[in-house]
């Protein structure tokens, strides 16, 4: 429901623009589709994917760096990141800082879940948000446990033992 | 000669630092939070601002709050703990005094339940 909110409210906000939805792989998966289905204009669809920080600590890479690029070009298009949780806010930064520099005519982001209260990074470009929540662990609906459940059709309260 | 006992504390390159001496941690924690930051290419500083809490009537430092780090792009302190939240009463009580003398500082303090969850975002084991 508040999906189908938030694709109405980017539908009013992006008429006759046609913006670029842009989903982090892989845990954003399942709401960058509910949200393109639920947006009813004309937008464009892509995917990144950035290298994880544990393979950094566990001796590889030392800097973050897309593992897969878009496939589309941005300059002078509308790009909306989409996000499933933004806590730190240190990826969304990165990933602000990066598109940018490919000249997008403008720049906004939408996340289904806000943390703001862990946030280390400001001046971010988040626009929409489906819901701030508490301090908890999820799963399903693209949140992961050690890479399993995302495929679970809602959203699950992990319960700590 | 190197004793045979001598083990090297893990000393990264930091890109994003931006101060001056080799940051000393004191804990697992530290070190993993200014890797974070690093890797996302924030740039941070490692306690360079000392707080003074209360003097004496001398005017000797009494009490002093320095924070772990200083993230100037965002003018932020942030103090990392790997306490529990309700085992802080000291560093809270110390923040607080903080904020009521220097209300222009912006500073968090992010305990074991933040590094619990930093560490399951980003796939690293709790520091013990």
């Amino acid at each position: 429901m508040r999906v189908q909110e938030l694709g109405a409210e980017i539908a009013r906000d992006y008429r006759d623009r046609e913006p670029l939805l842009i989903g982090s792989l892989k845990a954003s998966v399942p709401f960058v589709i509910d949200l393109s289905r639920a947006t009813p204009i004309l937008h464009g669809l892509d995917f990144i994917e950035l290298s994880g920080y544990g393979s950094a600590a566990m001796g590889g890479h030392d800097q973050i760096r897309f593992l897969k690029d878009l496939d589309l070009e941005i300059a002078g298009r509308d790009v909306l990141i989409v996000d499933e949780v933004v806590d730190t806010g240190l990826t969304l930064n990165y990933l602000n800082r990066a598109l940018l520099l490919r000249r997008p005519e403008t720049l906004a982001a939408v996340a289904l879940f806000d943390r703001p209260y862990r946030r280390l990074v400001d001046d971010l470009p988040i626009r929409y948000v489906g819901f701030t929540v508490p301090d908890e662990f999820f799963a399903g609906y693209g949140f992961d446990l050690d890479e399993r459940w995302r495929n679970l059709p809602d959203l699950h309260l992990v319960q700590e033992v | 000669m190197v004793p045979w006992f001598y083990v090297p504390r893990e000393t990264p390159i930091f890109q994003a630092y931006r101060g001056e001496e080799t940051p000393r941690f004191v804990n697992e924690a530290e070190l993993e939070y200014a890797k974070i930051l690093d890797y996302h290419g924030v740039p941070w500083m490692y306690e360079p601002h000392t707080f003074v809490l209360e003097r004496d009537a001398d005017g000797r430092v009494v009490e002093a709050f320095t924070p772990d780090f200083y993230l100037p792009e965002q003018d932020l302190y942030l103090e990392v703990t790997v306490m529990k939240q309700s085992l802080v009463t000291r560093k809270n009580r110390k923040l607080r005094r903080l904020r009521q003398l220097y209300p222009e500082v912006r500073v968090k303090l992010f305990y074991e339940r933040d590094f619990e969850r930093i560490a399951a975002r980003y796939g690293l084991r709790k520091a013990s």
